[in-house]
């Protein structure tokens, strides 16, 4: 008796817990998650809020239950379909199919399957076990290349959220799972943001199969191999990790497992939200993941030993571990002659560090330094600051405010009226903010060509580092002159020397210096000298290639031999 | 955690300074020449400033250039004076040339003239320190320069770079000047300008009539100047400093019936100091080079075995001649131009010790020296002999 009315005044107070949960969250947002006792193992829970938990249920051999769990499960939404058919000896046998719309190969599911079982199922006298149907099914009816089966509802609902088609036969516990996903896609096209005048013109897409495919047809050693991973709560989003067998080091893979592992959320959009979930430094300016929409760059890197995270539904692929160096490399730099790409390579170094300081070098030296400058440099720079109402600090912020508002407003501007905009934001401001005399051209020059600069850094998010490290250095400059600047470059650098990308240092080969991999930093030596991999965290097979592969002129024959040649072979060629 | 607190607080006090030596352009005036001079006051002294027009100094505006002349106890009274006429603090950082006048320079040691832009931090080191001969710095303030440079101090600048072509000046910077008035057994020579043409303009102003010309040094002993040198005889201290890297050397050929004038390629030279016998004796060994720059005469054979070589002799003599003249003159005014104290006293420091009291007065007018003058052609030029005039 006791216990009959203690259960239900438990209901009711675990009802009551979940409203006020449901009211808090509603209140602080999605920081209430924290706070919330217990939180972890409802978190853990597959689609946590759903009215039954299917991570510890099983398909039911019973046919009306599965199909009411599936309609609880998606609820209200309407690209479910679930087809019901009969089969077996007096088409007893009860069968259901169900997948998304729009993500299956409608096509391939009507031959594959719905043709299959309307047509030969009939056929099949004295067959009524659902073990039996099952077996048939997956052995002769389903022409569908990949197939597997699923016992946990949890599974099944994954897949069928995946785009896969579920048939379930009436009274057997297992679910058969046929791959015929299909979905738009935008196709393979260029990088956008990383183009290249040399080397392969492919970009990923928002396909992780694709993209794969994408990396297999680079590297078709059976030695590529692809883990697949599925993180994201309810976002259930793939993720592959991706690397050479036999060349990357175990540890580090083993690393770049555990750290996904840990990842405990419940939507990944982007390659992004991975990447501020696993980098090693996460306040540092500086990223220590590379990102990259390039196949071409990303077996580069995997045939160094490092390993890629490739995130489906986003076509930038994460590639671990990183070093500063790494950033400064475009891919054509490899395709491109030696001589060509070095140059291209130290424009580009300098021009990495060009955006950090030329301002500040600026307001210091106008500033602070003015007996460092030839005499008709500072006249020519007096001249113009003359009249300007604004100190040269707030003349350079001015701008640099202006230049990033412009370089947002660029991204959002429709394409066709972009140019109009960028005449009337560039030209016409910023000349007539000269003549108007609120900023010097000295500033517009070097604020300009800081803001181009910037753009020469390969990988984006490194330039945004730079970006970011400007201001604080401009203030620097402002209040303490070269001295100020000469601290700010030395608490960077001392930044830069601690930080590690799983486990590699971030300044790796220049500090510590490694020697033989020198030969691909600031410059980069000709392929044939390039004989080993970078020494990152234990890379196998650290030999690259065979040595002395320089080519050479052949060999001048001795005459008598050549005579001996045109005599005897003359018609080999 | 709590080193980090402490480092941070290590930290903070490199920030103290603060913005303390900012310094706006706007509410400065660049000074780029200043002339020194006495005043109608004894003891006081007057600064003559060449400062710029920011505004029109680029374009080369004739009214870029203000002169501005100001008075006070000491050169830094009478350059924070200055501010009285000019409204803003004249910003020294960009100072190229300083020019003392001769008649301050004989009542006032050029040390005590020049000690405020020695303490001071905002002066240029690197500025020129000039004498103007026969005039006041003011006056030289005063001329216009040459049509070629946009500002004036521009023409003083250049004359001094450019004399190098000839070798016939030779200019110390103020870092230089006041390290040799402060090294015993060394004099200054630094050199001196003389004005041409009339002052039309008002006080203000430069006057584009008036010409400024460099040559020779005026020399130094112990702050004071005691002579100003010719051509020849600065030419001849250059090749005993090693300072000669172009000019002309004008000789003739053995037939004594062309001219020929030999370029200078560049010298090198070598100042030995030695005791003899407790006795000090200098050995000056200089190693010339030389292209022909012309011939003007009648013609020689340029192939003849003998002619390079006497040619090579003549030109020696040359340099020996201007080298002796500078020797004599030094040794007549009893100024170590050379350093030849200076040599003595890294050699011989303990024998130097004893020197160093005596030098100018006892020991540098009797002083030994051993010149040895090694000169050689190194190219006779495009053409063998010269085209025959009929």
């Amino acid at each position: 008796m006791a216990e009959d009315k203690l259960v239900p005044k438990m209901d009711q107070v675990i009802e009551e817990c979940s409203r006020a949960n449901e009211r808090l969250e509603a209140a602080l947002g999605r920081f209430a998650l924290r706070f919330r006792p217990g939180a972890k193992e409802e978190w853990s829970a597959f689609g946590g809020g759903l009215p039954f938990d299917p991570s510890t249920m099983e398909v039911s051999p019973d046919m009306s239950e599965n199909e009411r769990w599936l309609r609880e499960a998606y609820g209200p939404s309407s690209d479910l379909v679930i087809r019901k058919m009969r089969l077996g000896d007096q088409l007893q046998t009860q069968i259901m199919i169900a997948y998304i719309d729009g993500m299956t190969d409608i096509l391939r599911l009507t031959e594959g399957i719905l043709k299959p079982i309307t047509q030969v199922g009939t056929a099949l006298p004295g067959m009524n076990k659902p073990d039996s149907i099952f077996d048939e099914l997956l052995d002769r009816f389903l022409h569908v290349g990949e197939v597997q089966e699923a016992a946990k509802l949890r599974d099944m609902l994954h897949m069928i959220s995946s785009g896969d088609t579920a048939v379930i036969v009436a009274g057997h516990p297992k679910a058969l799972i046929c791959g015929l996903r299909l979905w738009p896609d935008r196709g393979v096209e260029k990088p956008s943001t990383e183009e290249t005048l040399r080397g392969p013109q492919l970009g990923f897409s928002e396909t992780l199969r694709t993209n794969t495919s994408l990396l297999r047809r680079l590297i078709k050693t059976p030695g590529l191999w692809i883990e697949d991973h599925t993180i994201g709560q309810r976002s259930q989003t793939s993720v592959s990790i991706v690397y050479l067998k036999g060349v990357t080091s175990e540890e580090l893979v083993k690393e770049v497992r555990e750290r996904l592992n840990r990842i405990d959320t419940d939507q990944v959009l982007e390659s992004g939200i991975l990447e501020e979930f696993i980098e090693d430094a996460p306040w540092s300016p500086f990223p220590t993941v590379l990102r990259t929409e390039r196949p071409d760059r990303v077996a580069a890197c995997l045939f160094e030993g490092r390993v890629a995270i490739l995130v489906d539904g986003t076509p930038f692929v994460l590639i671990v571990p990183c070093t500063l160096t790494e950033f400064l490399v475009g891919s054509s730099d490899y395709y491109e002659r030696a001589y060509l790409a070095n140059f291209l390579r130290m424009v580009r170094s300098f021009a990495f560090f060009f955006p950090l300081g030329i301002s500040a070098f600026y307001i210091a030296v106008t500033t602070f330094h003015q007996e460092m400058v030839p005499t008709p440099l500072i006249l020519s720079i007096a001249s113009q600051r003359e009249g300007i109402p604004f100190p040269a600090v707030i003349e350079v912020l001015l701008l640099e405010f202006a230049v990033e508002v412009l370089r947002q407003a660029s991204i959002h501007v429709p394409k066709i009226i972009g140019p109009a905009i960028s005449i009337i934001g560039v030209l016409i401001v910023g000349q007539a903010a000269v003549m108007a005399g609120l900023v010097s051209n000295a500033v517009v020059i070097i604020v300009a060509f800081g803001a181009v600069a910037s753009f020469a850094t390969p990988i984006y998010s490194m330039g945004i580092a730079i970006r970011l490290l400007r201001l604080p250095i401009i203030l620097l400059a402002a209040s303490l002159g070269l001295f100020g600047i000469a601290m700010g470059f030395s608490a960077i650098l001392v930044h830069l020397t601690a930080l590690r990308s799983f486990g590699v240092p971030y300044l790796q080969p220049l500090a510590p210096v490694v020697t033989s991999d020198l030969k691909d930093t600031l410059i980069r030596l000709p392929w044939w000298m390039m004989r080993t991999r970078p020494a990152l965290t234990d890379v196998q097979n650290i030999s690259r290639q065979k040595p002395g592969q320089m080519p050479e002129p052949p060999e001048p024959t001795p005459p008598a031999a050549q005579n001996d040649g045109q005599a005897q072979g003359g018609g080999e060629k | 955690m709590r080193c980090r607190w402490i480092i941070l607080l290590l930290l903070l006090p490199l920030f103290l300074g603060g913005c303390l030596s900012n310094v706006d352009m706007r509410q400065r005036v660049i000074l780029t020449a200043v002339g020194i001079d006495g005043a109608d006051v004894p003891g006081h002294v007057t600064i003559t400033a060449q400062l710029l027009n920011a505004l029109k100094a680029p374009q080369g505006d004739a009214d870029a250039v203000l002169v501005i002349s100001s008075t006070g106890h000491t050169g830094f009274d009478a350059a924070r004076n200055m501010v009285k006429e000019v409204g803003r603090k004249v910003f020294w950082g960009q100072i190229q040339a300083i020019v003392i006048g001769e008649e301050v320079l004989r009542e006032v040691n050029a040390a005590q003239l020049l000690d405020f832009l020695d303490r001071d931090f905002e002066p240029s080191r690197l500025a020129y320190v000039l004498v103007a001969r026969g005039q006041t710095g003011a006056v030289v303030m005063g001329c216009g320069g040459s049509m070629l440079d946009s500002i004036p101090v521009g023409t003083i600048t250049n004359q001094v770079e450019g004399v190098r072509a000839t070798g016939k000046s030779h200019v110390m910077r103020l870092h230089d000047f006041m390290r040799a008035l402060d090294t015993p057994g060394r004099s200054c020579a630094t050199g001196f300008l003389t004005v041409t043409g009339e002052k039309t303009t008002g006080l203000g102003e430069v006057c584009k009539n008036q010409k400024i010309i460099l040559e020779g040094v005026a020399t130094f002993r112990e702050g004071w100047v005691v002579g100003f040198w010719d051509d020849k005889e600065t030419r001849g201290l250059n090749w005993v400093l090693g300072e000669v890297t172009s000019g002309m050397l004008i000789t003739k050929d053995p037939s004594e019936q062309n001219k020929v004038s030999l370029e200078i390629l560049g010298a090198s030279s070598r100042v030995e100091p030695m005791m003899v016998d407790d006795q000090p004796v200098i050995r000056i060994t200089v190693n010339a080079e030389a292209n022909i720059g012309d011939i003007v005469g009648p013609g020689l054979d340029i192939l003849d075995d003998g002619l390079i070589a006497s040619l090579e002799r003549r030109q020696a003599t040359v340099i020996r001649n201007e080298i002796l003249a500078a020797l004599k003159r030094a040794k007549d005014e009893r100024t170590d131009v050379f350093g030849f104290g200076t040599a003595f006293a890294r050699r011989f420091p303990r024998q130097w010790e004893k020197m160093a009291d005596s030098w100018d007065e006892q020991f540098l007018p009797d002083l030994p020296v051993e010149l040895i003058v090694e000169a050689k052609i190194r190219r006779v030029g495009l053409c063998l002999s010269p085209i025959r005039v009929q």
